[in-house]
């Protein structure tokens, strides 16, 4: 580990939450890689680097959270959707809960600084 | 950088690369969507691939750390490429040969034979490294020969029980150095096992070597046995109390103890040397029971063995005296006459060495 300082940057936060994140867009709707980017980047996660989101949902899908299916389109690609089962949703659901206790702690922690 | 835009194409092909360390299984499942993502981002105006996601290598360096898998070593790529093909040289004639049933039985129990390797290759480690000391042997010469042995074997055992799961690379590196040094070994000794005869010989029963010099045993020339030398002369005669050397100035000797053969040792006098020849020997049957503690086993000079003295003097014939006082033979005959076997028990030591 390092010994510096660290000011904390949302990149880094981004790494312990981006399996969360993803499969919170995924839970909305089935999507496709470059659509789960562009969702989390309107959902304000600008940081977010395209591989990042891909190799997840690789990952995500590997450990069979995930289901896919291809989408054949008249105007574009053939495009591989993905979309939850219930390991994907349970996982979604407990993940959901530690970010929220872990996010309320953070919160009270720092609610006297920022302000 | 001001290099032409990458293609789809070229970038994939930059990423795969990158990747190339991990297992192509592993590989092809993590890059499962790369050409759909970098068809969509090339079908996205004004923004070049690399000005979007950055270097190829970048992207590979991020997906790698987003599938979770290993960060990439810095490992040379051609010795890696070359390991891998010899890898699968060997996987591919490995699963040909294990379709022959004999091959397949060999390596099923090739594994339960691994503690006697150990055993060998500390046994052939401590033969090297002594006959680099003394002459090359079979077996340890010498008690101190024997702990350094044992000491070794006990190493290359622990050496292997411990071996078994992940060790450093340097030791493993070692390990099998020592694993190959040791089979040459033992195949070297197999095809040229060294010569055993060449050593001291120590002698039961017979008489003992009277000088603490090596002994040059021919008991076995030219593959046939041999227990005894009987010289001639270039007319023909035989020849008596004839000495052999080697050319370092051993004695050479012969076994004849093997052949139901002994050495017949006179009563009186030195016993005969080991490399006069020919030998006085007699068959082990004949040989007078040693009492324990008893210097009778020897061989009385016996009438017959006494080659008939020509012309002995005979009483009768005794040159005339005036008074025929004489008695019977005369005595001075006997010892010139002796055994012709029996060597001088003079000291004419041939001072081999």
């Amino acid at each position: 580990m390092h010994s510096t300082v660290r000011r904390v940057d949302s990149s880094q936060l981004l790494k312990g939450v981006l399996d969360v994140a993803v499969l919170a867009v995924l839970a909305k709707r089935d999507s496709y890689g470059y659509d789960v980017v562009r969702s989390l980047r309107e959902a304000g996660l600008e940081d977010v680097g395209d591989a990042s989101v891909y190799g997840t949902l690789r990952r995500l899908f590997k450990a069979g959270a995930l289901n896919s299916y291809v989408v054949a389109s008249d105007e574009g690609p053939h495009r591989k959707y993905y979309g939850l089962n219930d390991v994907g949703r349970s996982l979604l659901t407990s993940s959901a809960t530690t970010w929220a206790s872990f996010a309320a702690t953070m919160n009270h922690l720092l609610k006297e600084v920022a302000s | 950088m001001t290099t032409p835009p990458l293609s789809p194409g070229a970038y994939a092909e930059a990423v795969r690369a990158a990747l190339a360390d991990l297992p192509a299984a592993d590989r092809e499942e993590m890059l499962e969507d790369l050409d759909d993502h970098l068809m969509e981002v090339a079908a996205e105006p004004g923004m070049t691939l690399e000005d979007r996601l950055g270097s190829p290598e970048a992207y590979a360096a991020e997906l790698r750390a987003a599938y979770g898998g290993r960060p990439a070593r810095p490992r040379r790529r051609l010795t890696e490429r070359t390991r891998n093909r010899a890898a699968g040289l060997l996987g591919t004639a490995h699963a040909r040969l294990m379709q022959l049933p004999p091959y397949r039985q060999a390596v099923a129990f090739a594994p339960e034979l691994r503690p006697a390797w150990w055993v060998l290759r500390g046994y052939a480690a401590a033969l090297l490294i002594l006959s680099g000391i003394g002459p090359r042997r079979l077996v340890p010469g010498d008690v101190v020969a024997w702990v350094f042995t044992l000491a070794l074997v006990w190493a290359s055992v622990w050496a292997g029980r411990r071996a078994v799961p992940g060790v450093p690379g340097w030791e493993r590196a070692l390990l099998l150095g020592a694993n190959v040094v040791a089979a040459i070994v033992v195949l070297a000794t197999m095809i040229d096992p060294p010569v055993q005869s060449s050593g001291p010989v120590a002698f039961d029963g017979g008489a003992p070597v009277p000088y603490g010099v090596q002994v040059e045993n021919v008991a076995v020339l030219d593959g046939g046995s041999v227990y005894n030398i009987i010289p001639y002369d270039e007319n023909g005669a035989p020849l008596h109390d004839v000495r052999l050397y080697d050319q370092d100035g051993r004695p050479i000797t012969t076994d004849p103890e093997s052949y139901g053969r002994a050495i017949a040792v006179p009563c009186e006098g030195e016993p005969p040397m080991r490399n006069s020849y020919p030998l006085p020997l007699m068959p082990e049957g004949s040989w007078v029971d040693p009492l324990p503690g008893d210097t009778s086993a020897c061989v009385p000079p016996s009438p017959s063995a006494t080659p008939s003295p020509t012309g002995s003097p005979s009483a009768g014939v005794a040159p005339s005296s005036p008074e025929g006082a004489t008695p019977a033979p005369a005595p001075s005959a006997t010892p010139a006459l002796a055994p012709s076997a029996t060597p001088s028990a003079s000291p004419t030591k041939a001072d081999g060495k």
